[in-house]
C-alpha cells in the first residue's frame, strides 16, 4: 500500500520552489550557493528490515496497513509540511520510509537505534538521501530511540551530497520518550534536517540532539505541546570546525495550560566554522501556569570561527515564568583561573573545561553507549591530534 | 628559618587603578596571620595577586615564597609550589564532577597519577571529616551549592593538596554557626608546624578556632597596625574608625 498524500505531495511540490535566501526569515542566514537539487542523483537504501514484537514495530511504509497509513496521513497532512519544499521533497521522494510504534502500556527497557547510514561506496557523483521516520509512541509508554543519520565515512567524496532528512514524534498521554538525533556528515553534504513533535496530555518529552560536520545545513525543529501537562526538554550539542555552517532553528509551541519546556544548546565553534541557533518560543494569550526556559551557550576557540544566538520570545499570556540567557565568547576567564589555582596549567585546564561544557549536556543522554562514541568524536575534532 | 611568604613594598594596580599601596609582610612557616578590614580595602586583590591572577598588574614591590621571588611563575606554577587560595566566591564548574576533579588536581599538584583505592580512600575520608554527603560524588564542582558546601569544598581541597601556604579569603562568610565550627576545625586539621595560613576575614568569629598568631589590620591597599589576637577582639568591640583616624585615613 502507499501513502495516499504522497501523490497529493507530489503535484504540490511543483507549486513550492526551493526556497532562496530572500524567500523568508527562516532562510535569511542559509547560502543557497551550489546548491541544486536537481543534480542530485537518487541514492537507492536497502528495504527496512521488518521488526515486530509485542511492545513495538518498525516497518516500512510498505508494510503498513490501511489504518497505520491513514494515521501518518493525517499527522503530514499539515499546512506548514504542505508549503515547506523540504519536507514535501522528503516525504515524496523518500524510498526509505520507516514508522516506529511503540504501543500503549509498554516500558521498553531497551535503546531502540535506528540507523541511517548511507556509506556510499560509489564516488565520483553527486547523491541525495531523504531519510522518513515517523514514530507513534502509545498512551502511558516508555521509550528510549535513538536515530543515527551518518555519512561521515564518504570523506573522499569530492562531489556534493544531499542529505534531506524528516522525522515526526507523535508522543500519546503519559507517555516518556527520550529521542537522541546524532547526525554526523561529511563536509561534501548540504543537509537539512526537519523535526517535528507533538505530546499529548501529561506526557514526557526529552529531545536530545547532536550533530556535526557537513557543509552547509539547515536544522529546524518544531516541538508542539499540545496536551495540558505536556513537558519539553530539549539538550543540543554541535561541534563545528573547518567552513561548516549550520543554521539551527527550533521552536516550541505551548498549545496547553501547565505545560513546561526547557532548550539548552551549547556550540563549540573553531577555524572558520560558523554557527547560528535560533530559539523561537511561543506561548499564546490565555494560557495558565507556562514554564518555559531558554539557554545558549557558545565557545568560539578560534578568532575567525563564529557563532551567533538569536533568541524570538512571543509571549502572550501573563501567567507565565520564563528564563533566557546566552553566552558567546571564549571560555570563562574565572573557571579557567580557578583551575590554575589548583595547579593545572593552561593547555590541561582549557581542555577540561571544554570537555566540562560538552559533558553537561552529554551525562544526561541515558544512551550511555552513544554518549560515550559521541564525547570521543567530539574530542577528536576539537583536538584532532589528542586522539 | 626561611619564610614561607615574604611581601616587600608591594603596589599592584587593575585597569590603571591603584589597589595595592607598599604591602609588607612576612609569614614563617607553622604561623596563622589573620589580615582584617573593611570592605574595599584591597584584602581579596591581595589574596588574588599572590596567586598572580592575570587582571592585577604588579607594579612595584616583590613576593618571595621560601625565598624566591614567584612574581615571574604563572598561577599553576604557584599553586604546584605549594600556594592554595580558597576563593571568597569559588567559581562553578558544570561538566566537572566531584571526583573527576579531584584526580585531575591532585595528578597536577603531586606530579603523578595517585592509584584509584588509595584517592577513593583519601577523598572519602576528607569528605567524611567536614561531614559531606556521599551524594557530592555524583555533583559537579560548585554547581548548585549553598554557600555552606562551597566553603567546605574548598576546605576539601586544602586538606587534599596539603599546600605550604593556605590563602583563606573570607572562608567564614556564608556559613552558619555549624559549618563555621565544621570548616574551622577542618582547617585546623590542615596545620603542622610547616605550612601556615593567611586568613582574610571581616569578623573574628572564625578567629576562635583558627587562632592568629598575629593579626593585621588592612585599609587603603596596606597594612596599618600588626598585633597579636586581642587586635581582633578590639576591632569586633570598636569597629575600624579608632585605627583609620589614627593613620590619618579618617578624620
Amino acid at each position: 500500500m502507499e501513502l495516499a498524500l504522497r501523490k497529493e505531495f507530489q503535484d504540490q511540490l511543483q507549486k513550492v520552489p526551493v526556497p532562496q535566501s530572500t524567500s523568508s526569515e527562516t532562510w535569511r542566514k542559509f547560502n543557497f550557493k551550489n546548491f541544486n537539487p536537481s543534480e542530485f542523483q537518487k541514492f537507492q537504501y536497502p528495504e527496512w528490515t521488518k521488526v515486530e514484537t509485542s511492545e513495538y514495530s518498525i516497518k516500512s511504509f510498505s508494510d503498513l496497513d490501511s489504518k497505520d497509513l491513514e494515521f501518518i496521513n493525517k499527522l503530514l497532512n499539515q499546512e506548514s509540511i504542505r508549503n515547506d519544499y523540504f519536507s514535501l521533497t522528503n516525504i515524496t521522494e523518500s524510498q526509505s520510509a520507516i514508522f516506529v510504534d511503540i504501543k500503549s502500556n509498554v516500558n521498553l527497557a531497551e535503546v531502540l537505534r535506528i540507523v541511517r547510514s548511507t556509506r556510499i561506496e560509489i564516488k565520483g557523483s553527486s547523491l541525495s538521501f531523504f531519510p522518513l521516520t515517523i514514530i507513534r509512541v502509545g498512551n502511558n509508554s516508555q521509550a528510549k530511540i535513538t536515530e543515527i543519520i551518518d555519512n561521515s565515512s564518504d570523506l573522499e567524496t569530492k562531489d556534493f551530497t544531499w542529505i534531506n532528512s524528516f522525522t515526526y514524534i507523535h508522543l500519546g498521554e503519559n507517555s516518556q520518550l527520550e529521542f537522541l538525533t546524532k547526525q554526523d556528515l561529511s563536509n561534501s553534504s548540504f543537509h537539512f534536517r526537519t523535526l517535528i513533535t507533538e505530546s499529548l496530555a501529561n506526557s514526557n518529552l526529552k529531545n536530545n540532539q547532536y550533530y556535526t560536520g557537513g557543509f552547509r545545513g539547515k536544522i529546524r525543529q518544531t516541538h508542539y505541546l499540545k496536551g495540558k501537562g505536556a513537558e519539553f526538554t530539549g539538550l543540543g550539542l554541535s561541534v563545528s570546525s573547518g567552513r561548516e555552517f549550520i543554521d539551527s532553528e527550533t521552536e516550541v509551541i505551548h498549545n496547553n495550560d501547565h505545560t513546561t519546556s526547557s532548550i539548552l544548546q551549547k556550540t563549540i565553534v573553531k577555524d572558520k566554522a560558523h554557527h547560528i541557533f535560533t530559539g523561537n518560543l511561543h506561548i499564546p494569550a490565555g494560557l495558565k501556569k507556562v514554564i518555559a526556559s531558554q539557554v545558549n551557550h557558545n565557545i568560539s576557540l578560534t578568532k575567525s570561527a563564529r557563532a551567533e544566538s538569536i533568541p524570538k520570545l512571543e509571549i502572550f499570556s501573563e501567567d507565565v515564568q520564563t528564563a533566557h540567557g546566552s553566552t558567546v565568547g571564549e571560555i570563562d576567564p574565572e573557571q579557567f583561573f580557578y583551575l590554575q589555582t589548583r595547579g593545572l596549567d593552561e593547555e590541561s585546564a582549557k581542555h577540561i573545561l571544554i570537555e566540562a561544557f560538552l559533558s553537561e549536556i552529554i551525562d544526561q543522554f541515558s544512551d550511555t553507549k552513544e554518549a560515550e562514541k559521541i564525547l570521543s568524536e567530539m574530542k577528536g575534532k576539537i583536538w584532532p591530534t589528542k586522539n | 628559618m626561611t619564610a614561607i611568604l615574604e611581601i616587600h613594598g608591594l603596589h599592584a594596580e587593575i585597569e590603571g587603578k591603584s589597589i595595592l599601596q607598599g604591602v609588607d609582610l612576612t609569614i614563617n612557616p607553622g604561623e596563622v596571620h589573620a589580615i582584617m578590614g573593611p570592605n574595599g580595602s584591597g584584602k581579596s586583590t591581595l589574596s588574588n595577586i599572590i596567586l598572580g591572577h592575570p587582571s592585577y598588574k604588579v607594579t612595584k614591590g616583590d613576593i618571595l615564597f621560601q625565598g624566591t621571588s614567584i612574581l615571574d611563575k604563572s598561577t599553576d606554577e604557584r599553586a604546584r609550589l605549594g600556594i592554595f587560595l580558597s576563593f571568597q566566591y569559588p567559581t562553578a564548574l558544570p561538566g566537572i564532577t566531584i571526583p573527576n576533579f579531584f584526580r585531575t588536581v591532585l595528578k597536577n599538584i603531586r606530579g603523578k597519577e595517585i592509584p584509584m583505592r588509595e584517592f577513593k580512600q583519601e577523598l572519602k575520608q576528607g569528605m567524611k571529616d567536614l561531614e559531606m554527603p556521599d551524594a557530592f560524588l555524583q555533583r559537579y564542582v560548585n554547581h548548585g551549592f549553598s554557600g555552606g558546601e562551597k566553603k567546605r569544598n574548598e576546605i576539601l581541597q586544602m586538606a587534599m593538596m596539603k599546600p605550604l601556604l593556605s590563602v583563606l579569603d573570607e572562608t567564614d562568610s556564608g556559613l552558619d554557626i555549624d559549618a563555621l565550627r565544621i570548616v574551622s576545625e577542618g582547617i585546623m586539621r590542615c596545620r603542622t608546624e610547616q605550612n601556615s595560613i593567611l586568613l582574610i576575614t571581616h569578623y573574628q568569629r572564625m578567629l576562635n578556632y583558627v587562632v592568629p598568631d598575629f593579626v593585621h589590620i588592612f585599609a587603603q591597599g596596606r597594612i596599618l597596625e600588626t598585633g597579636d589576637k586581642d587586635l581582633a577582639l578590639k576591632l569586633e568591640e570598636n569597629g575600624y574608625d579608632w585605627i583609620l583616624e589614627k593613620s590619618g585615613i579618617k578624620s
